[in-house]
Formats: C-alpha cells, structure tokens, sequence
C-alpha cells in the first residue's frame, strides 16, 4: 500500500461527529503535508479540540476517515495512534502529577527504549534540549502552567512522534514566554516533526504556520496562507469583535 | 512512588526481616505470640496483594475477599473430594482467582468503569460469591469446609506446631515485598503508577492502559488466593462469611490506608501497627463490655487518619520534608 496512492501526510476526509443533537464536526476535510506547521483557528466551540480527540482516536468518529502515512488510523485507540508517531497536547496540560519531571519523561520515553536504562538516558537527553533538566527533581503537581505545558511538549518528543497536535500550548503564556516556544517548534520542525496546531493567540498562528483552516460550528470555513485568511470577509465575520486585522503585520 | 524513607531504607528492611526469620531461634514464643505475628504477616501479605492492584495501579477493589475465599475454597474442596495436595491446591486456587480477576477486570475496564464504580462491582462480585457458598451444600453451605487432617509435614502442609506457619507466611511476605519492589523499578511499575495518576495521559504516550489493569488484577488476584489456601491450612475450617465476607475485604483495604497507599512497605508498616492495638484493645476491654473494643479500634482509625492522612509512611515524609528536605 505505502506509497501507491498519492495521499498526504496527515488526510482527512468527510470526518464527522455529533454529540447528541449537536454536531460538534461536519464533514470536515483538510490535508497535512510532511514538514508543514498548520494552524486551526476558530471562535470557541467551532470543534477544533473536538477534531484533535478524533483524529487521536480519544473520541470514536461517527463517519470520515483519516490516513496517516497512507493507513488508516480511523476508530483505533490513542495507544496505537500514539505508537504509529502521533502526539497530541491536551488543552488542560495533563502530567502524572505525584511523579517527578524526570519520571513523567522517562514513563513517556519507555514507548520507544527497550530498557529502562536506555529510556532514562534518553529522557535525561531530551529534558536538556527542552530546557527543563533543573527542573528533573520536582514533582508535576509543583510546576507552573507554561512548566507543564513545556513538560507535555518535552514528553510528546520522547514518544519519537512524527507529527505533533499542540492544542493551545501558548495560553496562558506571558508575552516573553511566547518567542521561546515559538523558537522551540521552528526548531523542532527543522528537526522533521511536523505540526498541527491550535491556538487562540493569534500573533504564534500567524507567525509560525504555512497554512492556516478556521473553523466555525463544526465546519472549515476558510482555508490559507495567514494573510490569505486574515483578508477573507467570512473569516472576519466569524471572528467579529475580535481584532483579526492586528495579526496582518 | 517511593517515600522517603524507603528509598534510604533497603539495608535496614533486610536486617528487620532477617532478625524476624530468627525470632523462633532465639526466643521461645508463646503460642498466642506466635499466632498475632503470623496474623500480622498474613493481613500485610494479603494488603500487599491488595496493593499491587489498589495501591500502585489506583483500582481500588474492596472485593478482595472474593480473591482469597476462592483460593481458600478451591484447595480444600480439592483435598477434601479428591485428595489433592494443598501446594497444587494453592496454585489452582491462584489460577481460578486470577481467571475470576480477569472477568470482572475486563467487565469493567472495558467498559470504563473506574474509581467508585470498580469499587461497587468488586464488593457486588464478592457478596455475589459469598451467598453463592453459603447456598451450595457440596461446598459444605453456610457452615464452612474442615480441612481434614493428613500426616503432619511439609508436603501436607499441615503442621502441629505454629512455628512452620509462622515461616512459611514470612516467607510469602518476604515474597510479596520483594516482588513489590521489583516491579515499582521496573516498567510495569512505571505503567501502573501512570494509569494510577492520569488514565488519558496515559494512553496519549502509547500505554494500553486496560491491558495493564487487567494483568494488574490478575496477578494481585492470583496471590491474593495464596493467602486463602494459607489461612484454610492453618486454621484447619474456612466458612463464607470469614473467607469470602466484607469484614475481610475491608481489613485487607484499612492496612494499607494506613501504612501508605502505593508503597511498597505501607501494607506491612499499616498492619504492624493496626492489628497489635485492636487486638490489645480487644483483650482489654472485650471481656467487659460487648463491643466497646471496637469503639476504641474505630477511634485509633480516626486519631491515625486524622495525623497521617496519607499513612504512617506519607507522615515520616511529610516531617521530613518539614526538616528542610525535598522531594527527589
């Protein structure tokens, strides 16, 4: 199968799911290339989170289906979606809050190493290139939001993921806590993950990604360059009352 | 998770178990010496089994008397219809126990059953098989089975003495702290902490989180049966309500709660304490008034939870954190 079709990276295609009466996706299609850093942006409750927990199997899709690297990873459980190179973030930073740093790292770097030792190693590798080896020792329930939302990023990279869904990783950030995280996924993507990523604050999604899709009521609305679908009239609509003409420059 | 005081304690837990395998040769113990030890050591190992399950892995059963009763039950049937030896007795209890982990595991693992809801269907599941024995004559009904009596010995596992059972449950203790410790440094250990702190962020870093419950319960429910057949062949008569009743679920739940949750010494640490002073509380004041010595237990409980919420060992942390230390 692999490389027979012409699919991308990350497909998805027609996706759908209600909750009860409310239809939280609509036949949502949009494509991720390799490399590429794609923002999803839209108004709350436009089902941005919502497609993230479907395409990490955390929520079963009503109909749709998605294909990462050419198979399908429609209905299969987060473990496996994990395991085949896919990282999600959760909005509300989840830890294993009595463990320490280290060994929320080390718990996550265990997919991949054979063995303990090698895991540890590796993890103790990876909280330095994060920037959060002072912090090995602490236990999560201590650390500080923007901490724990560094520590999921840190634990996602010990899973060796191949594309990344950040949900809301800068909120709560301060001005000059952004940059550095900016820094961090332009360097992680040099590094070959690619990323899909939600976020309110507008100046990181316009900044960072290639291409951005705005959601509303469950469904793709736009689709773009940044500038592209910072100009479109519907994309302003959606977002009236909210500054969108700030982010051109 | 370790406390702190197991992590600098290794060496001093080893002479603690060594200097209690010598106890019988130094001293001559009484009989009822003897036997509040070996109930000591019997409720830390069935606490430690509990623990694996409840304490390091966060499913809290309180229906682990279902465990130890069909351990108990399987190898004495088997003596008693067939004359099977009580060893293979005991292991067959441990294989029909793990099978019975297994089933309500996966009942309520897969469907998503977790924290008050697993605790209801294990107490349900136990109270199930506890009318079940009472109402079934072959399994000798709501009067129990007598182990009947075979040559004294090893091989039998029946002894005139208490000395041999106060080895052999040392020996299974000595076991099941062991087997503690090695798995809360292993992966496994590692997985079941995780599952414990956050199921979702569990799965979302590739652990299969059901699949760690359910070999969690099946093994806690494996060694659980241990105890039973143990406790058949020292007391020579089991009966539903003492192996399969809630008064033993809830006992096997209160000695780690006390020692500490999730440790790997609390279960032993929390019945060293706690079963001395209820049955010093009973020996006081049983004989005087009905039921007061359980008053007296029931305030000892409050007093301990009320300084040490998160167990004996949690508290030696706690004061130890106070004294300018930190968490590794």
């Amino acid at each position: 199968m692999e490389g027979t079709d012409n699919v991308a990276f990350l497909e998805v295609q027609n996706l759908t799911k209600s909750f009860g009466g409310l239809t939280a996706v609509k036949d949502l299609s949009f494509s991720v290339d390799e490399g590429e850093i794609v923002g999803i942006i839209g108004p709350n409750g436009a089902g941005k989170t919502t497609t993230f927990n479907l395409i990490t199997g955390f929520t079963v899709p009503d109909k749709g289906s998605i294909f990462f690297r050419n198979q399908s990873i429609y209905g299969k459980y987060p473990e496996e979606i994990c395991a085949r190179g896919i990282f999600r973030t959760f909005q509300s930073a989840q830890s294993f809050p009595e463990l320490t740093v280290k060994e929320n790292v080390l718990i996550a770097s265990m997919l991949r190493q054979p063995s303990l030792r090698l895991a540890s190693k590796e993890a103790e590798e990876i909280l330095v290139k994060m920037e959060m080896a002072e912090k090995q020792g602490i236990k999560t329930k201590y650390l500080t939001i923007p901490e724990k939302k560094r520590l999921e990023l840190t634990k996602g990279l010990a899973t060796h993921p191949r594309i990344m869904l950040l949900d809301e990783v800068m909120a709560g950030l301060l001005p000059m806590e952004i940059d550095p995280s900016v820094q961090i996924i332009s360097q992680l993507r040099a590094g070959g993950i690619t990323f899909v990523i939600i976020e309110h604050v507008m100046k990181v999604i316009m900044s960072i990604s290639d291409r951005v899709l705005v959601l509303n009521y469950g469904e793709k609305i736009a689709e773009g360059t940044p500038k592209e679908v910072s100009n479109m009239p519907n994309v302003i609509e959606a977002y009236l009352g909210e500054d969108i003409a700030f982010a051109q420059d | 998770m370790r406390t702190w005081i197991e992590s600098k304690a290794s060496l001093f837990v080893l002479g603690i178990f060594a200097f209690l395998f010598l106890i019988p040769h130094m001293f001559t113990l009484s009989s009822y010496i003897l036997h509040i030890l070996i109930m000591i050591f019997y409720f830390s190992y069935l606490s430690s089994c509990w623990n694996l399950l409840g304490g390091i892995a966060g499913q809290h059963s309180m229906g682990h008397s279902a465990f130890v009763g069909l351990g108990a039950y399987t190898s004495t049937f088997l003596l008693l219809k067939v004359g099977l030896n009580p060893w293979i007795g005991m292991l067959l209890g441990g294989v029909v126990a793990a099978l019975a982990g297994l089933f309500i595991g996966y009942l309520s693992f897969n469907y998503r059953l977790r924290g008050l809801y697993f605790l209801l269907i294990t107490i349900a599941f136990a109270e199930i098989l506890h009318i079940l024995f009472s109402n079934i004559r072959s399994l000798g009904g709501a009067s129990g089975l007598v182990v009947p009596l075979k040559e004294e010995g090893l091989i039998n596992f029946q002894f005139s003495s208490k000395v041999p059972y106060y080895y052999i449950i040392l020996a299974m203790l000595s076991f099941i702290i062991l087997f503690s410790y090695l798995i809360s440094r292993r992966r496994l250990g590692y997985y079941l902490v995780a599952i414990r702190e956050n199921e979702e962020a569990a799965r979302a870093v590739g652990i299969w989180v059901i699949n760690y419950k359910l070999l969690a319960t099946t093994i806690s429910a494996f060694l659980s049966a241990f105890g039973g057949t143990f406790y058949a062949q020292y007391t020579y008569f089991i009966d539903p309500s003492t192996a399969l009743g809630i008064g033993l679920s809830v006992e096997i739940l209160i000695y780690p709660i006390v020692g500490g949750v999730g440790t790997v010494l609390g279960p032993f640490i929390g019945a060293s304490v706690l079963y001395p002073l209820a049955e010093l509380s009973r020996i006081i004041l049983g004989a005087k008034t009905t039921g007061a010595h359980l008053m007296v237990y029931g305030a000892i409980l409050i007093v301990i939870m009320m300084f040490a919420p998160r167990g004996v060992l949690g508290l030696f942390d706690d004061i130890f954190l106070m004294r300018g230390g930190r968490y590794r």
